[in-house]
């Protein structure tokens, strides 16, 4: 069984790898904007635009509608959410390695010991 | 600690009080890193570890329930008492017993080394690479080819968020 979750995780943050998409998702935070809308203040032609929707739409970013015309786009939090709690996971992780190598590293101080022979480098 | 002195990077640094001659030992070699690598309340076993440019490395973590979750990569450089950087793999079975804690694919982490004064930085740079990456990375075989990454993404959420 193959998770769904590290594929989402990763298209997530290689959506987010590029600072036009991050400036579009900031955008669509405050609220729903057109193709024209998300294009003028980035000085963008709407293909390239358009372009950059698309992988945010696959990643699962944002969506599009399709009630008017103009197809406004929607900010979907979902996939960010896991993305943040990826992070705080993996901080998470670190920080308790961090704290037994901490304790670690004072207890081979004190007793002085290296496993190579090599200890007069460490004693202080 | 997180912070983003580059924003294309998820930082992680701490400081601690040993030279970094025994932090860099202790940080690479098995016997040591058994001791204290992983979160709470797992034990963790170095498989292989081919502590060279090119080389392989396995470890495997212990969960407090005896599950095994292997996971591993490739040295992309070594370079003593300075610096590693890593592909690190967390792979399917891994995944598997973990769905909870879900890892994106394929990462590239690059441990610092650096004096402050009695005491040793860490600082560990992780970057997110997408599967094109990696197969760009292994056709060229350096450091080049890591497109995509994390961007300060724990700040840049924070202020989607707000």
């Amino acid at each position: 069984m193959q998770t769904t979750t590290d594929k989402l995780l990763s298209s997530t943050f290689s959506a987010l790898a590029d600072p036009t998409r991050r400036a579009i998702l900031a955008r669509l935070a405050s609220g729903e904007a057109s193709v024209s809308e998300l294009a003028r203040p980035m000085k963008m032609t709407m293909p390239a635009v358009t372009k950059h929707l698309k992988v945010l739409q696959k990643a699962g970013l944002i969506r599009q509608e399709r009630r008017a015309q103009f197809r406004p786009c929607f900010l979907v939090a979902a996939p960010l959410e896991q993305a943040a709690d990826w992070v705080e996971q993996y901080r998470k992780f670190w920080e308790e390695s961090f704290n037994r190598l901490d304790d670690y590293l004072k207890v081979i101080q004190a007793q002085n010991v290296s496993e190579s022979g090599s200890n007069d480098k460490f004693r202080k | 600690m997180i912070n983003s002195e580059n924003e294309k990077e998820l930082v992680i640094a701490r400081d601690f009080a040993a030279p970094r001659e025994l932090v860099w030992r202790v940080w690479n070699e098995p016997a040591h890193i058994e001791k204290w690598f992983g979160p709470k309340g797992f034990r963790t076993k170095v498989r292989s570890m081919d502590f060279r440019k090119g080389g392989k490395w396995e470890y495997v973590m212990i969960g407090p329930d005896g599950l095994e979750y292997p996971f591993g990569g490739i040295y992309l450089e070594v370079d003593p008492i300075e610096r590693v950087v890593s592909t690190d793999d967390f792979g399917e079975e891994f995944q598997e017993r973990s769905p909870e804690m879900s890892m994106p694919k394929i990462i590239s982490v690059t441990t610092l080394f650096e004096d402050r004064g009695e005491a040793t930085r860490i600082v560990i740079k992780t970057i997110h690479a997408s599967a094109e990456d990696k197969k760009k990375h292994e056709e060229m075989g350096v450091e080049e080819g890591w497109a995509s990454s994390f961007e300060k993404i724990d700040v840049y959420l924070t202020e989607l968020k707000g």
